[in-house]
């Protein structure tokens, strides 16, 4: 009877320890995938495409819900995404940004809609300096 | 005695099995975080969408329902980039990270040019890396279309073709 008992609990210490194993390993994945550099680039890369195919006239609205949450976890509660002149940054850590330029000569304007956790991309007309 | 000897070995079987287990364990867990450090490490190289979207822009600029727009004058090789709404600064140092070719062919002979009228900007180092590495290599991305379109002069109307070659640097930004 004794035996039996002791290779029921072998077997569930190995299994809770396979659980262990893989749950650290899907952390890992996980926070690499969403890491704050990552959303970055993604992001900054993303809007200077948008802005590239866009058109005067036309309003964007881009989903970023989880940069918005990242920012706000890491005490930046302004403007996580700047453009200015033809470069778009994206900035959600202190230490840290990633920027990236368009060649579509448009004045790009970009403001943040909490309430949806939304960024609006305004597209107009260049006006000549 | 037989038994008691084949509990032992029993005993000794299991403990190498767990050792070999935790072994894999390790290179499993060791692959896993190799790949996704790789592959998160790498940046998205996004140049080759980047050039497709500029063919389009230049077609839509100076193409509208199948006619050419413009007259090819020496005007527009000049006010091209203003024309069609393009600026090539970028963030880095280098001499430019854009090249951007428009060739205009008659229908009949193309791709023969007789028309001998051509648009270029940007930075033409990136136009040599592209004939002399015919594309094969990481530090450009490009994108080539071509297309057909009216053009009207006065009661005549020519078949051209034109043909828009784009070629993004960006090599910091877009390739490790």
């Amino acid at each position: 009877m004794e035996k039996k008992g002791q290779i029921l609990a072998e077997n569930i210490i190995f299994i809770v320890l396979n659980l262990i194993f893989i749950s650290m390993l899907m952390l890992f994945v996980f926070s690499k995938a969403g890491g704050e550099a990552v959303l970055e680039e993604k992001y900054s890369k993303q809007i200077a495409l948008i802005v590239d195919s866009a058109k005067p006239g036309m309003q964007i609205f881009l989903d970023m819900e989880d940069a918005i949450k990242k920012a706000e976890g890491n005490g930046i509660n302004g403007e996580i995404v700047f453009i200015e002149g033809n470069l778009v940054t994206v900035k959600l850590r202190d230490k840290g940004q990633y920027s990236y330029s368009f060649f579509n000569d448009v004045d790009a304007t970009v403001y943040i809609d909490r309430e949806n956790k939304k960024y609006v991309i305004t597209i107009n007309e260049k006006q000549n300096e | 005695m037989k038994n008691k000897m084949n509990k032992k070995n029993k005993i000794g079987a299991d403990k190498i099995i767990s050792v070999y287990w935790f072994v894999i364990l390790f290179i499993v867990a060791g692959a896993i975080v190799y790949m996704v450090a790789v592959f998160y490490g790498n940046p998205f190289d996004v140049r080759e969408f980047e050039a497709g979207i500029m063919i389009n822009k230049v077609a839509d600029c100076i193409s509208e329902n199948g006619k050419l727009k413009y007259e090819l004058t020496e005007e527009l090789k000049e006010n091209f980039m203003d024309e069609c709404k393009l600026n090539f600064e970028t963030e880095f140092e280098s001499a430019g990270e854009y090249y951007l070719e428009v060739g205009f062919y008659e229908f009949e002979i193309y791709p023969n040019n007789p028309l001998n009228f051509t648009i270029v900007e940007g930075n033409i180092n990136l136009k040599n890396t592209y004939l002399d590495t015919r594309g094969e290599t990481n530090s450009i991305a490009y994108s080539m279309k071509s297309f057909y379109v009216l053009q009207t002069e006065g009661e005549n109307q020519n078949e051209l073709v034109i043909e828009i070659l784009s070629i993004v640097g960006k090599e910091g930004k877009n390739v490790k």
